[in-house]
């Protein structure tokens, strides 16, 4: 297996991942789709929906092996909500 | 079926096997939360021990209402017998069972210390598609 390591920081996933999501990919998934996860490269922009985080990266990576991928539940802030977490 | 306990401290327990990108076996004990809508989360340092392939970054929004960015990387682990991909999440807190492993299955509880807790599989759904 390959060892895939980010090229950027979380915090650019993120700026970059949702600049995309909101000027590219949103208009084309959104209906249809909602709660479904969607996996974007935030280089290339290509992306994939799937059932799951699973799902789509691996869609995404069977045509961008080399993917850096950002995820969002489509019609959602976040792909998950953790209620524990450790205060302080 | 999975079976583990609700220890004095109100959590529901059970022992997860977690299979490394070598085929090494880890041994997990891991908190069933309700309130996490993922599969499992794990220490950096076991996922790390493991061998497991970062696959992306997602967001995650916290019991406290803030929004976080986590680690996502895919692992297998032995559930109910068999061999299952599972989507795990970096978090330093105690590993997590959340709802995405549940899914398909009943989860039964006896709400006291030493309770019994019991995940039996659920007849096959419609849902699981693509």
């Amino acid at each position: 297996m390959t060892v895939r390591q980010p090229r950027y920081s979380k915090e650019e996933f993120a700026r970059r991942g949702d600049e995309i999501y909101e000027s590219q990919v949103r208009p084309q998934v959104e209906e249809g789709n909602h709660g479904r996860i969607v996996a974007i490269d935030i280089e290339t922009g290509a992306f994939e929906v799937g059932k799951n985080s699973i799902i789509a990266s691996d869609l995404l990576l069977a045509h961008h092996p080399d993917a850096q991928i950002w995820f969002v539940r489509i019609g959602y802030r976040a792909v998950h909500r953790i209620g524990y977490f450790e205060a302080g | 079926m999975i079976s583990g306990y609700v220890n004095a401290n109100r959590e529901a327990i059970i022992q997860v096997a977690i299979v490394g990108d070598s085929k090494q076996l880890k041994s997990v004990r891991a908190i069933i939360d309700t309130g996490f809508t993922g599969d499992l989360t794990l220490p950096r340092n076991i996922i790390d021990q493991l061998g497991f392939t970062l696959r992306g970054f997602q967001r995650v929004i916290l019991g406290d209402g803030s929004l976080q960015y986590f680690e996502m990387f895919v692992g297998v682990v032995i559930w109910d017998g068999k061999m299952r991909e599972v989507e795990i999440n970096a978090a330093e807190t105690n590993s997590l069972i959340g709802m995405g492993l549940l899914e398909d299955y009943k989860l039964e509880m006896e709400g006291r210390p030493n309770g019994e807790v019991r995940i039996t599989s659920l007849p096959a759904s419609l849902s699981n598609t693509v």
